[in-house]
Parts: C-alpha cells; structure tokens; sequence
C-alpha cells in the first residue's frame, strides 16, 4: 500500500478539475443549444448594425448590443457549475479528495471563461468580413472585445457565486440574471440621478456599463480593467466562502 | 490508524453526534449501527474531512483531519450512500478524473485503473458511461473510485442500501474482499449486515454512543434469559396476570418477553434476570401461585437485533 504524504500541488489539481468542467460542458446538449443562439443572435446583431450604420466605428455599436446578448446568456452558462455537482450527488466526492474550495471555484471559472472566449473568438469573423470590404481601425475592435470579455467575466462570476448558494439551476440562474441586471441598471440610475447629488459619482462608479465606454472609444483604461478585475476578486472570494458553507449543507 | 476523540458536531440548534470516541486499528472493520437519524452519517462525513467536528479531534494515520486535511483526506476513501459519478464520462474516465483528483504519479494511473477495476469486477464495462450500468455496477464504480488511490482507510455509508438481494451478496462479497487490503469503516441500519462484515461495532442512538463492542462481546454483556412453560394448577384461583405481576415483584427479574398462549391453557413467557442462577428464584413463586411449572430453560443465545433494541429503548 502506497501513500502519498507530499501536499498535493495547487494548478495541477485545478488542470483536472478544469478538464472535467469543459468536458461535462460540451456533453450537454445546453452549450450546443448556447453556442448557436449566441451566433445567430450576434450575427443578427451584426447584419442589423452594418445595415444602420455604414461608418467604420459601427463595430462598437455590435459590442455594445453583444453585451447585452451575454448578459442574457451567461447565467445559462453558469447555472449548473455548482448546482449539478450537488444534483448529480457528486460534491462528497469533491469534498473529500484533498483539494481545496479555491481550487474549485478557480477551476469552474476558468473553464466558464474558456467557452466565454470560444464564444467571443467565433464572432472574429464579422471584423475579417470587415477589413475585407473596408479599412476599419484595428485597435478599437482589440479594446473592443477586451471590453466584452471583462465584462461577460464579471456576468461569469456573479453566476458563479449565485450558483454555490442557490439549491438548484433555476434559482441559480434566475439570481444571476437579476443581479447582473441589477448592475447593468446602475447606469440608468447614474443618468436620472441630478449631477448635483453627492452619490451620483459613486452610482456612476458602480455601473458596469459605465467602464465600458473607454473600451469601445478604442482606447484601454487601467482603472476601467482594474474596476472589472476587482469585482472578479470580490465574487470569486464570496463564491469561495458560499462554496465552503456546501460541506455544512450536503 | 484511525482514531476519534470526543468528536460532536452541533447544527444550529441540534446536536447531531456528542461525544463519540473511538479507535479503529488496521485492517479492523468497524461498523456503526443506529436507527434512522441516529448520526452515523454525520460521524462518517466528519472521519471522511466533509464536514469538520463543532469540538474533539479526528486523527489518521497521525494527521489532524482538520489541522492537516489535506493530508488526512489522502489516506480516506469514502463512499456516499448514493455512489458519486460523473455521467459525462465513462467508467474509466471517472476513474481516471479520480486517480488525478488524488494527485497519483501519472505512471502509476492505468496500473491503479486497473487494478480498482479488477477488485470491483468493473472490466466488462470500463468503457461504458455509468448511467447506463445497473445500480450493482454502479455501486461497484462507487466503491472503485473510494479505493483507485489505495487509502488506508475505507468509510462506506450504508454500503448495500438499494440493493436487490444477489447484489447484497455480491457487494458483502467484495467488502470481505477489501478488508483484506484496508481499514474499514462502515454504516448500516441492518443488523444482518453489520454481524455478517464486522470486527466491531457502535450502537448509535440520538447522536450519542449507547453501546461498542464485538458482537460476542456484546452477547455476553446481555442479561441471561429464560424460557419457561407453565400451566394454571387445578386448585389455583390465581390468573396469569397475577403471575406475571409476582414475577415483577422480583428484584432479579429485569424483563418479561411475550406471553405465547398455547393449547389446554398453557403459557410460554420469555423471562430475563439479572444473572445466572436467579432462575431458581422463579419456580418457587410461580408454585405458590399455584401454577405448575412444566419446564425451563435456557433461551437461545440472543440475536443482535435484540440487543440493538434493548440499547435503543433504554436510550429513549
């Protein structure tokens, strides 16, 4: 009989946990079913926005309307990270190997972030079209879709952490869409609230779609990226600590 | 090897398990026994690193199951009462994702499959997905995957659970198998079960240990018990409710089983005392109530469910 007493390395148990994660996403029929209303909906947006807008910026127009597509889609995503390990009865399984609860969460974002990437890399081929009938800016459509992932990011992890509390895929999924909502709308309060009231820099701060302006505009903001990164941090330590409350649950 | 000291967990308000202590040594099977509800669950996610102890300490093979768990879960291997696959892959694949989980030398991955296989009888169905297995397979991939990584200690919740009755054998047949390799530590409300596979057990009742010990042992600490066949004498004005409210009266005698009425007004009544010999103090009270004693004897040796009873109805 053999034991192993060295502790276990971090990244490696997080390669396989990932590899699980993208495997148990691409054996389901959803991300198939996610996948194709992602291209069909994007291209619509796509055709639509060509057809109202001939000038060369049009493609922040696009990102703009994709955001919201992500939006609507990324709890979809995210609904079952958690949710069906625990419906599939297989989080003792987790919970008792020796790994962590960050090396967990780590891996169920990372791999959600893959396919939001996978997503986003198949609609490269609206600016090939593009460049191929014009001469659009290259550096606005890179801002661009870095914009578009940090912000679907942030849908991300606030599925993830909704889907560590929530008791099954619909609660999860309806949570997360509501408070990335939520969020989305804080623009909206930034806009109606007078400039004169002391909390409308502090609304305006919060938007999420606030820090998206300076992406699409072309150009790449360090403290737009570090707003999106902090609340990367933030949910993902909440969703460390929601994950951990699993093992007084099962 | 595995040791369990003054362990309780405490769920808001409720007390799942108080107190438990215990030791478990290598290659010993020990198995907890309880009602439903009884916190045998509970123990075994507290030995398994699932949930950790309100208070008290889990030791194995040396490590603190939480100070070290890491560590101590290495050496654990659990198996749920619902075994835990993933459907999206095969049955060697889950057993792969396991062995890499536990963080096996990648040389030794596909000679550790295969031998976790071989054990549990799965190489027919290796490349099948689990879903579409029986639910003996999938058990039998349940107690796999607990054992790819060769743990020293084994903890099985209600191992047979849903089983048919071939499945019962054959899964009993392989944990005879395992306790020649591993540490065992196992859940069952069936007291069959737990007399057939164990070294040692633990009535729990209510959260809190009421009884440990080897079945024999057991047995032994049971009190003697008696079987006696009477009859009303012809001049007896005396009913058999006064006979069994003398019989009461005595201090030795600790309990009265069901009266079996058989034919021409005879009467069958299982009698326990508090030690042998006190027998002799029954015959001559049953005769002066003028009731003819026919016979008495011993009773068979008592079943294990008896006890389990008797553990459980003083507990409550």
């Amino acid at each position: 009989m053999t034991h192993s007493t060295t502790k276990p390395l971090f990244w490696q148990g997080v390669g396989t946990l990932l590899r699980n994660e993208l495997r148990r996403y691409f054996f389901s029929s959803l991300a198939y079913f996610l996948t194709a209303v992602f291209l069909l909906m994007s291209g619509l947006l796509f055709v639509l926005t060509l057809k109202a807008s001939q000038d060369a910026g049009m493609m922040r127009y696009v990102f703009s309307n994709t955001s919201v597509l992500l939006l609507l889609l990324s709890p979809l995503m995210t609904m079952g990270l958690i949710a069906d390990e625990r419906s599939q009865h297989t989080l003792p399984l987790l919970l008792s190997s020796p790994i962590r609860a960050t090396q967990i969460v780590l891996a169920k974002f990372v791999a959600s972030l893959m396919v939001l990437g996978f997503l986003l890399a198949s609609t490269c081929i609206y600016p090939c079209f593009l460049y191929a009938v014009g001469q659009p800016d290259l550096w606005p459509l890179v801002t661009g879709y870095v914009g578009l992932f940090l912000m679907g990011s942030v849908f991300l992890a606030v599925g993830l952490w909704t889907s560590c509390w929530a008791k099954n895929t619909l609660v999860s999924a309806s949570s997360a869409f509501g408070l990335s909502l939520l969020w989305w709308l804080f623009s909206s309060g930034a806009q109606s609230t007078p400039t004169t009231q002391p909390w409308q820099p502090l609304w305006r701060y919060l938007s999420l779609g606030e820090h998206q302006d300076s992406f699409l505009q072309g150009w790449f903001s360090l403290s737009d990226s570090l707003f999106y990164v902090s609340a990367l941090g933030v949910l993902l330590g909440a969703s460390v600590i929601a994950f951990g409350r699993q093992r007084e649950l099962i | 090897m595995l040791n369990v000291e003054g362990v309780g967990h405490v769920y808001g308000q409720h007390r799942a398990v108080e107190q438990i202590t215990f030791a478990v040594a290598q290659g010993e099977v020990l198995g907890l026994l309880g009602p439903n509800g009884a916190g045998k669950t509970t123990t075994l996610k507290i030995l398994t690193g699932l949930i950790a102890p309100t208070y008290g300490r889990v030791m194995v093979q040396g490590f603190d199951m939480v100070k070290e768990r890491l560590l101590a879960q290495s050496h654990v291997g659990y198996l749920p009462e619902t075994p835990p696959f993933y459907p999206h892959l095969t049955v060697q694949d889950n057993l792969r994702f396991v062995s890499r989980l536990r963080q096996l030398p990648r040389a030794q991955q596909a000679e550790k499959i295969a031998l976790a296989a071989a054990r549990c009888h799965l190489e027919d169905v290796l490349g099948k997905y689990p879903g579409r297995l029986s639910r003996g397979y999938r058990q039998r991939l349940g107690f796999a995957m607990a054992l790819v990584h060769e743990p020293a200690v084994l903890i099985l919740d209600e191992p047979t659970t849903g089983l048919d009755p071939s499945q019962i054998q054959s899964t009993r047949q392989l944990i005879r198998e395992l306790k020649k390799h591993h540490t065992l530590v196992l859940s069952s409300h069936l007291l069959s079960e737990v007399e057939a596979l164990c070294d040692r057990l633990i009535i729990l009742h209510h959260g809190k240990m009421r009884a440990q010990g080897t079945p024999a042992s057991l047995r032994a600490e049971s009190r003697p018990a008696f079987v006696l066949r009477v009859r009303p004498g012809t001049q007896t004005g005396f009913a058999l409710t006064d006979v069994l409210n003398a019989l009461q009266m005595l201090p030795c005698v600790q309990n009265i089983g069901k009266v079996q009425a058989l034919a021409e007004g005879e009467q069958v009544l299982r009698c326990e005392v508090t030690q042998l010999g006190d027998q002799a103090l029954l015959v001559p009270l049953i005769l002066q109530q003028g009731w003819e004693l026919l016979a008495l004897s011993a009773a068979h040796e008592r079943s294990l469910e008896s006890i389990f009873l008797e553990v459980v109805e003083e507990a409550s």
